[in-house]
């Protein structure tokens, strides 16, 4: 007979997978492991500029629930009794929800977002309501203070940055104050802070999760996406995730399945190696320890998979593409607000001035963006049919200093290759994972990009990966 | 869900920083009428645009202008600048009147 387990720091920072494993044995309480994430969120949380709101009382009642159908035999998947934390953009039924914006922090909605039901409905607790980069950056920050919850804070040195917009999701991930989190990207803003927090986080294909009631910057450009411990627990919260809705028509029908079991390490014997591309010039601007990281990242790859240099990406304005549909889409969907005058109650400078600009589009380059995004998808289709992943690091550097503007964090360092507005013009999945440190102890990642649809695949990579490495498994020291 | 201020996501940095930098040379959009028929050489000679970005300029201050502080317009003026070069780029994207833009209508009532 199995003993219940005491809920150690060993527990909180246990992957998703082992967490469930651990709650459908009976071994860990979703009510005691939930109070433990409470304690952290409270404890840890404002520190961290990480939270907005902590949910307790309806994380305690839903993990009663949890607790109450697990002991009566019905388990619901690896899920149930799993505490969460949501990004402050997912609408949540008359709990808070401000996009991380003074002139929303009292925004209440009466339904719950698509994603929060889904999440539900397969156990999972909601802790917490995660801070967030105003209005996911819709205007052009340039610092970290660019929320009203004030700066993001990376568990790993709290001087820097944990990343934008999902700041919160990528710092509580980090300090085991959730198992998981829901972020969001328009360009970045998962990958960043999934790298700049060492955890994994996973941007879908566009259309692969509902927006339903998420707060909308970019209708084209929106995705809803995990930040897990793991790769594979990306796969397993993407799978309760991913599905059509008839709330949002983006939404659609495309098969993704991932395995209750654990994955294999390797390819199957007799299995074809995976066939992995590394970006031209993909560290080219990268600070030294950030290309020292990354090819010590290829080194793991190459014993399972091959590995193929210098794969140049189309030669395409992605960056301009991306800028001009974010803005044109973004003075639409906060018009209101530039109307009211309230972008002056924004906490970033360049904020309060941002929409205004932004708001200049005129529509027939809207419309041309538009339409270059039609051979954008075929050229970028017809590389990424080669390969299984293109690979290069997340970011080319670590994160900036919480005092600095962006521009002048790490002068000489940065850019290269436009991976992550590429992925995003086209809606392609890409997958961030830790991959060491470098300056001021701060984690660096690489990143698997694919093919439309392709998000087994990069979970597949990323989970082998993580299995020959251990740099998922590192912990901050939280002071 | 964006991060498009940071500095290593785009191309054209540089081209722009050298854009803004002279976009912030340009008198602000309230002397519209000394730079209307004479554009800075300035922004000419960076694209052309001098005359476009006074112009969207004046239509943000007309429409928006009681909301913003003068150094609030001039960094408008420094973004519609850069938003127009951007433009530009992209305006040199070849297309055929067969490339629709990537979404579709749908007749369906939901």
């Amino acid at each position: 007979m199995l003993m219940p387990r005491d809920i150690t720091e060993e527990t909180l920072y246990a992957p998703v997978r082992e967490l469930g494993a651990l709650v459908r044995e009976k071994q860990v309480s979703p009510l005691a492991v939930t109070e433990a994430y409470l304690a952290r969120l409270e404890k840890w949380g404002p520190k961290l500029g990480a939270v907005v709101t902590v949910t307790r009382d309806l994380a305690l009642k839903e993990a009663r629930t949890a607790e109450r159908e697990i002991a009566s035999g019905h388990y619901r998947g690896p899920l149930h009794g799993i505490p969460y934390g949501a990004k402050d953009l997912l609408a949540t039924r008359d709990i808070p929800t401000t996009w991380g914006a003074e002139p929303y922090r009292k925004q209440v909605f009466d339904y719950d977002a698509t994603a929060v039901k889904k999440l539900r409905a397969a156990g999972a607790v909601l802790v917490a309501k995660l801070a967030m980069v105003e209005l996911a950056g819709a205007f052009g920050y340039n610092n970290a203070d660019a929320s009203f919850t004030g700066p993001g804070r990376s568990p790993w040195n709290t001087g820097y940055w944990s990343g934008g917009s999902s700041s919160g999701p990528g710092a509580a991930v980090a300090a085991a104050l959730v198992p998981f989190a829901i972020g969001s990207e328009t360009s970045g803003s998962i990958i960043t802070p999934a790298a700049y927090c060492g955890v994994s986080g996973l941007r879908p294909t566009y259309g692969r999760v509902s927006r339903h009631g998420a707060m909308a910057l970019s209708w084209t450009l929106d995705k809803l996406g995990p930040m897990c411990r793991t790769a594979d627990d990306c796969g397993l919260v993407l799978a309760a995730l991913a599905g059509p809705d008839p709330l949002d028509p983006s939404a659609v029908a495309e098969p993704f399945a991932y395995p209750d079991r654990e994955p294999p390490a390797v390819p199957p014997a007799g299995a074809k190696k995976l066939k992995v591309g590394v970006v031209r010039g993909a560290t080219d601007r990268a600070q030294p320890e950030v290309a020292k990281n990354f090819a010590e990242s290829l080194k793991v790859l190459r014993q399972f998979a091959e590995v193929v240099e210098d794969v140049p990406l189309p030669d395409l304005p992605f960056g301009e593409v991306v800028g001009t549909i974010v803005k044109a889409e973004g003075a639409s969907a906060f018009r209101d607000l530039l109307e009211s005058g309230k972008a002056a109650q924004l906490r970033a400078v360049a904020d309060r001035s941002g929409g205004y600009a932004a708001a200049a589009v005129l529509a027939v380059d809207y419309l041309q963006a538009m339409r270059i995004r039609g051979p954008m998808k075929r050229a970028m289709d017809e590389l990424y049919a080669k390969y299984d992943a293109l690979v290069a690091p997340s970011r080319g550097t670590v994160a900036y200093p919480i005092d600095e503007d962006f521009d002048r964090a790490w002068p000489g360092f940065g850019g290269g290759p436009p991976v992550i507005p590429a992925g995003n013009a086209v809606g392609q999945p890409a997958l961030s994972v830790p991959n060491g440190f470098g300056p001021k102890g701060l984690p660096t990642g690489v990143q698997f990009t694919g093919r439309v649809w392709g998000e087994e695949r990069l979970v597949q990579l990323a989970h082998a990966y993580q299995l020959a490495t251990g740099w998922h498994t590192k912990r901050p020291t939280l002071a | 869900m964006n991060d498009l201020s940071l500095p290593d996501v785009g191309a054209t940095r540089r081209e722009f920083a050298q854009l803004l930098a002279l976009a912030a040379a340009v008198p602000l959009a309230a002397g519209l009428g000394e730079a209307r028929g004479q554009p800075p050489a300035t922004l000419d000679k960076a694209g052309g645009i001098a005359a476009r970005t006074l112009a969207l300029t004046e239509l943000i201050r007309s429409q928006y202008g009681r909301h913003l502080s003068a150094e609030q317009l001039a960094a408008v003026q420094r973004g519609i600048a850069g938003g127009l070069f951007t433009a530009d780029r992209l305006a040199r994207f070849p297309l055929t009147n067969a490339d629709e833009p990537a979404f579709t209508f749908s007749a369906d009532v939901r």
